[in-house]
């Protein structure tokens, strides 16, 4: 027997090392030590609870301020609820130490650890579920919460406890008395303790918010200050008679603490104007101690449970508005760096004064100083070259106006060496709420001389090759059709020499006409095959995103729209990959963009803009939007205009929108054209998100065999 | 015409073309003769006169190339070069490699005709130069060592005096050999021996 039980206490205390085990080992990033705080449960418990005794004043069997309980309650906010009860097996120790020495009856005694520890628990645990993160006092949020949690704790905790005095039937007062009075008692310590616990905690990890010799120095001159003002008001003869008008005496140090040493000063100083108000308001000094006992109690804890949660908000909004700034000065400092790094430069034109600013470096990529920078748009538009200003501006006024809010356009900038740079610009404008009026615009220049040297060369290069592809091909298309001409030619000219002489027979000419037709069908053999040798391309359906390859196609126009100055205005929506053939939807997009080049050429600079914009439609698919400010299509014609042969224009082969109709229907959209109410004409075309049936593009035709028009190419 | 008047050969290597050109070049009263390349035009010896109808693109030798070939052998034929494109080089080239005409397919009857004309003229009067110069050739072999010695200073215009000093012999001797040099040579006057004399100095230093 005798070595069972042995055996059962050794596997019981081999269970309690595993736990401890456990809970060391569940203490995660930022949780203190269990043993730590265990012995910080101990004697703070202890001392706490000393110290609650000493404040308790007859007849009321419950302290003025109780602190043991929010020190386990601070000491379960800084372990996961698996370790809880390493503070409960601390707490139990000094709870005990500490009561009995008062001669409470053992009963009482153990009634009053249940009630305290309930109230620690349920803080903590309100706790957990409100913020579902560590409380740090940094925030309203965090505030509010530990509000909540600290009366929602004592308020429930001090039912039981009134119950167990009753039942236990220590003291003379009501059982509504002993609820109240603990409640007040409660909530007060808890709002005094437990912010020093979680913020001197956490100053452990973080550090001091003012270190250093000053920061030291500065926090004892606080600290004496805050001793003195207090003893003089609140724990001394001098003031008992003075008006009570004095207790706000040590408001002054209170913000001090607050302003510049954040939640954690806040909290020190509080607590400890807290226990020399309620020390000296105990012993019937200071401007609080002029009554009874119970009454005094009674203003202090109002007067504290008032002031605390002023002080934590105030330090949490502060605390707040630091992290806030802070947080902006990295990504203003992370702007800069990314200014420096790209050497592009960023601007702001504000919409109401047309003040413009420059962001980092301001225009020192292209030889300004602060002295010279532009500080009006007009005068920075007065640095773009005068051939491009009006399309510039023409893009400008289409981001603003066409509520795209996007502008994209290259142009030259006059250095302040007075030689002109290429820039691309890219911008957005702001408005303060959707829908609303442009407020501001924003806009990055880049320098890109040298990037466009290399895309003229490599442009220049592909048109050359493009050239000489095209030689190639008519060359031997002029060959292979010349050669069975010239011999009709050549056979139609002996027949008529034959006839001249008269001297013929039918069986010569009858031979010349069998070669003719023989060479006839020969040539037509030539042009079948180069046809069948263009339709050769397989359509290759693949998903893509259109907005990307309608950026690449505006970069490809965008030499030719400077020429022409034609600004070119985006507006891309977020949609969804389509599926289809990037080479057919480039050929229909530049198509377009060329048709609507052609149909504002003409017209007064603010309208030689075309915007292409992207969204999605009812049904899914995706929809481009080619709009142009020309003169708009002739009544009637919006059908035909997709006809071929069908032109408007002088010089045009009437193809090019023939061409993109056949291609959009050959991927399986629909192309429309109409006028717009603003003037200029609107096309459309849709382009599937969905894949369509296998082996036949919905238009009927068979993949791979494009209608006649498709080949003949822009 | 008959079969020993000016041929007309046709080098194309496209059969229909050729057939066309052919026949209509027979029906214009040429005698003509179709090749389907270079090599086969080559390979056949001894050409009687008339010209070449050559098409620039040929497959293998091109008709340029073929006309570098020709230049070197004394006895060519003029070309009149036809081409599917109009192809500014190398007709520069080509005419200035001595071609008659450089024509674009298909080509005009009349254009063709006339070139056609033209070079058999230009043949006829080369091959009777030619023959001319075959025949001076004859008589000049016909004479002695001391008579060409004599022929060579009367041409440069030398004295009879001079000769004879320099060929150290009597002026009478001279006049003798002169007498059979404008025999021989069969011209009547010194004016004449001149320019035989000068047509031979041409012909073998060109």
């Amino acid at each position: 027997m005798a070595f069972a039980a042995r055996v059962a206490v050794l596997r019981g205390h081999r269970r309690s090392m595993t736990a401890f085990a456990a809970a060391i080992a569940r203490r995660g990033e930022g949780h203190p030590h269990p043993l730590r705080v265990a012995v910080f449960v101990f004697v703070g418990y202890y001392l706490g609870a000393r110290l609650g005794l000493a404040l308790t004043f007859v007849p009321n069997p419950i302290s003025v301020l109780w602190p043991p309980n929010s020190v386990a309650f601070g000491a379960m906010l800084l372990l996961p609820a698996g370790s809880w009860w390493v503070v409960v097996a601390a707490a139990l120790p000094a709870h005990l130490l500490a009561e009995l020495q008062g001669g409470v009856p053992i009963a009482m005694v153990l009634c009053w650890f249940v009630s305290n520890m309930s109230e620690a628990m349920i803080g903590a645990a309100c706790l957990q579920l409100l913020l579902r993160q560590p409380l740090t006092f940094a925030t309203l949020r965090d505030v509010s919460a530990f509000m909540v949690a600290a009366f929602v704790a004592a308020f429930a905790s001090s039912f039981l406890d009134a119950a167990f005095v009753a039942l236990n039937r220590f003291g003379d007062s009501p059982y509504w008395i002993v609820w109240r009075t603990r409640l007040l008692s409660n909530v007060t310590a808890a709002l005094t303790v437990v912010p020093v616990i979680v913020t001197w905690h956490a100053s452990r990890r973080s550090g001091l918010v003012a270190s250093g010799r000053a920061g030291a120095l500065e926090a004892g001159a606080l600290i004496a200050g805050l001793l003195a003002v207090t003893l003089v008001v609140f724990d001394s003869t001098l003031t008992s008679t003075v008006t009570p008008a004095l207790i706000y005496l040590p408001l002054p140090f209170l913000l001090w603490a607050t302003l510049r040493f954040g939640p954690q000063g806040a909290s020190g100083a509080f607590a400890i104007v807290a226990t020399l108000v309620i020390w000296g308001t105990g012993h019937g000094l200071g401007p609080l101690g002029t009554r009874l006992p119970a009454e005094n109690a009674f203003s202090v804890q109002l007067f504290l449970i008032f002031a605390g949660p002023t002080l934590l908000c105030l330090a949490a909004a502060l605390e707040e508005r630091r992290r806030a700034e802070q947080s902006r000065r990295a990504s203003d400092r992370l702007f800069h760096l990314l200014l420096q790094a790209t050497n592009d430069a960023v601007y702001e034109r504000d919409l109401s004064s047309d003040a413009v600013r420059f962001s980092g470096h301001g225009l020192a990529p292209f030889g300004y100083l602060a002295a010279t920078t532009p500080p009006t748009f007009a005068a920075f538009a007065a640095l773009i070259h005068p051939d491009d200003r009006e399309r510039v501006l023409a893009a400008h006024l289409g981001a603003v106006e066409g509520g795209g809010g996007h502008w994209d356009s290259e142009f030259r900038l006059r250095r302040n060496d007075a030689r002109y740079t290429h820039v691309h610009e890219q911008g957005l404008v702001v408005r303060e709420r959707t829908g609303g009026p442009p407020s501001q615009m924003i806009g990055t220049l880049t320098d890109i001389t040298e990037r466009r040297e290399t895309d003229e060369l490599s442009q220049r290069l592909a048109q050359a090759s493009r050239l000489a592809a095209m030689g190639e091909l008519t060359a031997s298309i002029a060959h292979e059709i010349n050669q069975p001409m010239s011999a009709i030619l050549a056979n139609v000219d002996a027949a008529e020499m034959l006839l001249d002489t008269g001297q013929h027979g039918s069986d010569e000419l009858r031979q010349i006409l069998q070669d003719i037709r023989s060479d006839d069908l020969r040539a037509s053999e030539v042009i079948r095959h180069i046809r069948a040798l263009a339709n050769k391309r397989e359509i290759a359906f693949v998903r893509f995103d259109v907005n990307e390859l309608a950026r690449a196609v505006l970069r490809l126009a965008s030499t030719t729209a400077r020429r022409r100055g034609v600004a070119l205005v985006s507006r891309f929506a977020t949609v969804p990959l389509v599926h289809g053939d990037r080479i057919h939807v480039q050929q229909i997009l530049l198509n377009l963009l060329f048709n609507g080049m052609d149909a504002v050429v003409d017209m007064a600079a603010g309208r030689r803009r075309l915007e292409l914009s992207t969204a999605q439609t009812e049904r899914g698919d995706v929809e481009v939007r080619i709009r142009d400010w020309g003169h708009g299509i002739p009544a009637g014609q919006c059908e035909r205009i997709f006809d071929s042969f069908f032109t408007t224009k002088e010089h045009g082969m009437g193809l090019g929108l023939s061409i993109a109709r056949t291609l959009v229907e050959a991927n399986g959209g629909h192309i429309t054209a109409e006028n717009h109410p603003d003037g200029g004409a609107v096309f459309r075309f849709t382009l599937r998100v969905e894949a369509p049936p296998a082996g036949m593009s919905p238009t009927g035709r068979a993949e791979g065999e494009l209608p006649r028009s498709a080949m003949r190419g822009g | 015409m008959t079969s020993t008047g000016p041929v007309v050969h046709v080098v194309d290597d496209d059969a229909s073309v050729r057939a066309a050109l052919t026949r209509m070049l027979r029906i214009a009263g040429f005698e003509v003769r179709g090749y389907a390349s270079a090599v086969e035009f080559l390979a056949v010896r001894g050409h009687a006169g008339g010209c070449l109808v050559l098409d620039v693109g040929l497959p293998g030798m091109s008709g340029v190339e073929l006309q570098a070939v020709l230049g070197k052998i004394d006895e060519s034929l003029p070309i009149v070069f036809l081409t599917g494109r109009g192809d500014i080089e190398t007709s520069v080239g080509a005419m200035k490699a001595g071609a008659v005409d450089f024509l674009t397919k298909p080509v005009k009857r009349d254009a063709l005709l006339a070139a056609v004309r033209a070079a058999i003229a230009r043949d006829a009067d080369a091959r009777a130069h030619r023959a001319e110069l075959r025949s001076l050739h004859n008589r000049f072999a016909t004479l002695t060592t001391r008579e060409r010695q004599v022929f060579e200073r009367v041409i440069h215009g030398k004295l009879n005096k001079q000769i004879a000093d320099e060929l150290g012999t009597s002026i009478r001797t001279v006049k003798a050999h002169r007498a059979n040099v404008m025999d021989k040579m069969e011209v009547g006057s010194l004016a004449e021996l001149v320019g035989v004399g000068n047509r031979l100095e041409n012909a073998a230093h060109p």
